[in-house]
């Protein structure tokens, strides 16, 4: 019989900055493909460091981090290049390059990636419209509202069909209803296949969507708890009346 | 890497020397200064050489044999002088080897193989020291065996000193150039490399995207450096562009006047020089370019966290 190889698994990891504050402490979690995984915790407490290690921007000081199944450790720069093109990722200030339009800055993704100008001019205006932002595509990022430049921002992190999307904090510089527009999408995206961990301090979207929570504090995992299971805020007052 | 790649890499190095217009027009300015200099002083230096080589030549006597003298003989007249007294070497140029030299030299394409060789074999002698030429001469001219000597002893006798003060300057000349040369190269270098680094800052987002959608190194590096073989392209080009046509001016005004017997180099190599100018311009470009990136990318690509 087969074992199964998690798409990304963390055993005994530790992350400490040059100044010494320790990001993480003995970090060990397994993800497999296909679930939708909320990271929750106060600011500081080590939610971005978590993407970070998954997308290899960082090293772990101490254990390891395999993403499909590799030691992200013993990768070459080309590996990493590579491991980064199967991993979509999408921040809170969105990081599109103010000086192309969004048609432009999906594309780029592509360009820097060698793709045939064929792929491009095909896959930029699907991908434009799979987010709904097709008439808008000869628009510059400050020309857009903050939700559709996200949604551009989107695009970008799928323009490559990532196995995994990162989104860290997505709805953080968005309103209420417009961050609902963007967790929609990517719910949407999750049912398709894709692996989404998104780090958020968005409760009223944690208790509502229902996925899986890992809780961060101080650097470590205090609770994961699986879909569904997680006590929402209305659920905790409830019990505590 | 295929044609979108280049083509990228293309674009992204043009659109990076046209966005930072002023810092291109300083760069490029400085390392044509650099060249100009380094390439002034190099075909100083070649000329000189040039005329040390003719004057070297001149140290050089080749006596012509009576076309009597058996082959025997002639090896045994070299193997004699060979001994003679300040002589550093004695060298035996038969009428074979020397047809086969003029016929490439000065006859080339010709079919002269029906004609029989006009030459006689020769002796080549070189002295330990410029002062004992005449000597030499007088003695050589002297034999019975020698049909005539070229330089002949009245040719030498007029040299007065002057190969030694050649040799003399060529020497220091090529101590000064390889110093300035690499103080220029240093320099240019130095330029190049802050340049890559401004145009590296400039466009960190840019890399950061790359670098966050799965971009290789290449495709990272390669614009920047494009753009800093671009600078020592120009910078080289703009270096020659001053460099070559006062040459050709030297070299005119040079055979007008009363230095006529010095020969400055001819097109060929004039031009032949002009690109290993440009050639060297365009790696110290590279280099600059690759020393600054290889930084900021190690930089990039290494853990924060230990």
């Amino acid at each position: 019989m087969m074992t199964r190889v998690p798409l990304i698994e963390m055993r005994d990891v530790s992350v400490v900055y040059p100044n010494g504050t320790s990001a993480l402490a003995e970090v060990n979690c397994t993800i497999e493909k296909g679930e939708f995984i909320f990271l929750v915790g106060p600011t500081g407490h080590g939610k971005s460091t978590l993407l970070r290690l998954i997308h290899r921007e960082l090293l772990p000081a101490e254990g390891e981090v395999k993403v499909g199944g590799q030691n992200t450790k013993r990768l070459s720069c080309r590996q990493v290049a590579f491991l980064r093109r199967r991993v979509g990722v999408v921040f809170q200030d969105f990081r599109l390059l103010a000086g192309r339009t969004l048609w432009e800055n999906v594309a780029f993704a592509l360009r820097v990636t060698g793709a045939p100008h064929r792929q491009i001019h095909r896959l930029v205006p699907e991908l434009l419209r799979s987010v709904g932002l097709y008439h808008k595509a000869e628009s510059l990022p400050g020309e857009v509202s903050a939700g559709e430049q996200q949604r551009a921002a989107i695009a970008r992190a799928l323009v490559n069909s990532p196995v995994i999307l990162l989104a860290d904090e997505p709805t953080g510089n968005l309103d209420a209803q417009t961050g609902w527009e963007i967790m929609k999408l990517l719910t949407e995206i999750n049912s398709s296949g894709t692996t989404v961990i998104c780090a958020t301090h968005n409760q009223a979207i944690v208790d509502a969507l229902r996925k899986r929570v890992i809780t961060l504090s101080h650097g470590r995992i205090i609770s994961d708890v699986a879909a569904g299971k997680y006590p929402t805020s209305a659920g905790v007052k409830a019990r505590a009346s | 890497m295929n044609l979108q790649s280049i083509d990228f890499v293309l674009q992204e190095a043009m659109t990076n020397l046209r966005r930072d217009r002023t810092i291109t027009l300083a760069t490029v300015g400085i390392v044509g200064v650099a060249i100009c200099v380094l390439g002034a002083a190099t075909l100083f230096l070649l000329n000189l050489r040039l005329l040390t080589g003719k004057v070297a030549r001149e140290l050089t006597i080749t006596a012509y044999l009576q076309s009597d003298v058996s082959r025997g003989q002639a090896i045994s007249l070299r193997s004699q002088i060979g001994r003679w007294p300040h002589i550093s070497s004695a060298k035996l140029i038969t009428k074979e080897e020397g047809w086969e030299k003029f016929k490439k030299v000065y006859l080339a394409g010709q079919r002269l193989e029906q004609f029989p060789i006009p030459f006689t074999d020769a002796i080549e002698v070189r002295t330990a020291a410029a002062e004992e030429l005449p000597g030499v001469a007088d003695r050589l001219e002297a034999l019975q065996e020698t049909k005539k000597t070229v330089p002949t002893p009245e040719e030498i006798h007029n040299l007065r000193g002057l190969p030694q003060k050649a040799i003399r300057l060529y020497r220091g000349v090529n101590i000064a150039t390889l110093i300035l040369g690499g103080l220029m190269g240093m320099a240019g270098l130095f330029i190049i490399h802050n340049t890559t680094r401004l145009s590296l800052f400039a466009r960190r987002r840019e890399i950061a995207i790359m670098q966050l959608v799965g971009a290789t190194p290449e495709f990272v590096a390669g614009p920047f450096l494009l753009e800093g073989a671009a600078h020592g392209f120009i910078g080289g080009l703009l270096a020659c562009a001053l460099l070559v046509p006062a040459h050709m001016y030297l070299r005119a005004a040079a055979a007008r006047s009363r230095l006529a017997l010095i020969q400055l180099l001819p097109d060929d190599q004039l031009l032949l020089a002009a690109s290993a100018f440009i050639a060297a311009g365009m790696l110290l470009g590279i280099i600059g370019a690759w020393l600054s990136l290889r930084r900021f990318l190690s930089h990039q690509m290494e853990s924060e966290a230990h």
